[in-house]
């Protein structure tokens, strides 16, 4: 699900490169060094640090701690069970690929693919639409998982069917909003983190702006960057800066991209359809205000209001029991190698938990270039 | 990507921008796709960039922008030196 990237050559240059790096270590070795503690929000920031090697190019007392950014890796355990169970009823279910592999407490949904369900995974949440209108007499139902760079694209679809009268497709709404997630994270009086990495194509729906509350009720310096190893860099650098000298504020270091204001288009579509509502997120737990529903005027696309589904207690373990320390993982108080589990039972072929699964999860990143902490 | 053809609601090309386009064709090395622009922030031009995710344009970028952030880390590496 990762956006395109616009001039990687022009934001790769090596010596834009070092410079920023010699920036950054001037300005840990003029304050003693002391440790400071980064979060970046977004599974794609996650993948494009490891990926470009920027982590040995750090001082070693700045520490990049992954958050909960990884829209798969946040669906809980209830919802994944949910999927699966779904997938068993005469009915087709299109998702995004990266969630066909999340391991439910009854097997994965390509798992039950194996076993005859019919489960198609899309690029788009518009080809839904084309797969609908090709099986009229079979309820379509797309898994719609994701942050705010995703669910307008959502919900322009269901516009869309609403537009043509499309009445056998539905969603099983599953999205989460980034802002709910973060207040929970710097809420918590034991968070260590100085600083925020702010989703660069999330930032570019909601806006700058959206992050001023973190800095107003946590004092919590925020940057927002790119994902080119210059764009990665300069991040750091400013919000170094900010740490340092004890500023906070939002800096917006992505601004080819991202506006103060956000997109209003998107934001308006997101609005027509959607509204907010409490969602549970692994790691996170239930959170107020941090998911959304179908307004009443779509409320027939919701799956749930077409098919009565089991109790959770029926379907799911929890994550504990599992023994599986994504959740912990994802709210940045554990490291992928401090779980038991990590490398051993879990892996990117075999995976245990959804962290190790997605693309952007931070498992399966520190699983694939051997990153440590 | 690269915009290279703007598309009506019916596929065919749009000429001029009261054709009201709603698709787009755009071009990434070499390889051609069509994207939606249900969401974009500002209706692109032919020649424009656009930011895709999912299959829809979320963000126009004129080639003139594209390298705005380039220059301002050059101004805020030459301020703190």
């Amino acid at each position: 699900m990762n956006a395109s990237r616009l001039f990687e050559s022009d934001y790769r240059k090596p010596e834009l490169v070092a410079s920023l790096r010699q920036h950054i270590t001037s300005l840990f070795d003029a304050n003693g060094n002391n440790h400071v503690f980064f979060m970046e929000v977004c599974g794609t920031h996650t993948v494009s640090i490891f990926r470009h090697g920027i982590r040995p190019l750090l001082p070693s007392s700045l520490h990049l701690i992954s958050g909960p950014g990884c829209p798969v890796c946040v669906t809980s355990q209830q919802d994944i069970d949910a999927f699966v169970w779904l997938s068993r009823q005469k009915c087709i279910i299109t998702t995004f690929g990266d969630l066909m592999r999340v391991p439910g407490t009854k097997g994965s949904l390509q798992d039950a693919r194996a076993a005859g369900a019919q489960v198609l995974p899309v690029y788009s949440p518009m080809d839904v639409i084309s797969v609908a209108q090709e099986h009229s007499d079979t309820l379509t139902v797309f898994l719609a998982v994701g942050f705010e760079t995703t669910i307008p694209g959502i919900a322009s679809m269901l516009h869309e069917a609403k537009r043509l009268k499309i009445s056998n497709l539905a969603i099983y709404p599953a999205m989460k909003l980034m802002l709910p997630a973060l207040h929970a994270i710097f809420s918590d009086t034991a968070c260590k983190v100085q600083g925020l990495i702010c989703p660069g194509h999330v930032s570019a729906i909601i806006g700058a702006k959206a992050y001023s509350p973190l800095v107003e009720q946590y004092g919590i310096p925020c940057v927002i960057t790119g994902f080119e190893p210059v764009d990665i860099l300069r991040g750091v650098y400013h919000l170094t800066e900010m740490v340092l000298n004890g500023r906070s504020g939002v800096y917006n270091a992505y601004e080819r991209v991202v506006s103060w204001n956000g997109n209003l288009r998107a934001l308006d579509m997101m609005q027509q359809v959607f509204m907010p509502q409490n969602a549970n997120w692994r790691g996170l737990g239930s959170l107020p205000q941090s998911g959304l529903g179908l307004r009443a005027e779509y409320a027939d696309f919701d799956v749930r209001n077409r098919i009565v589904f089991p109790e959770p207690s029926i379907m799911s373990t929890s994550e504990t029991e599992r023994g599986c320390m994504c959740g912990e993982i994802l709210k940045g108080k554990a490291s992928p190698v401090s779980c038991p589990l990590f490398g051993k039972v879990c892996t990117p072929s075999k995976p245990f938990g959804p962290c190790m699964v997605s693309t952007e999860g931070t498992c399966a990143a520190f699983f694939r270039y051997g990153g440590q902490i | 990507m690269r915009v290279k053809k703007l598309l009506s609601l019916s596929g065919e090309e749009c000429l001029y921008a009261s054709d009201s386009p709603i698709a787009a064709v755009v071009e990434v090395n070499g390889v051609e796709r069509d994207v939606r622009l249900d969401i974009v922030d500002i209706l692109p031009k032919v020649g424009d960039y656009v930011i895709v995710h999912a299959g829809f344009a979320i963000r126009t970028l004129p080639p003139e922008d594209a390298l705005k952030d380039l220059e301002l880390i050059h101004q805020a590496l030459e301020q703190s030196s």
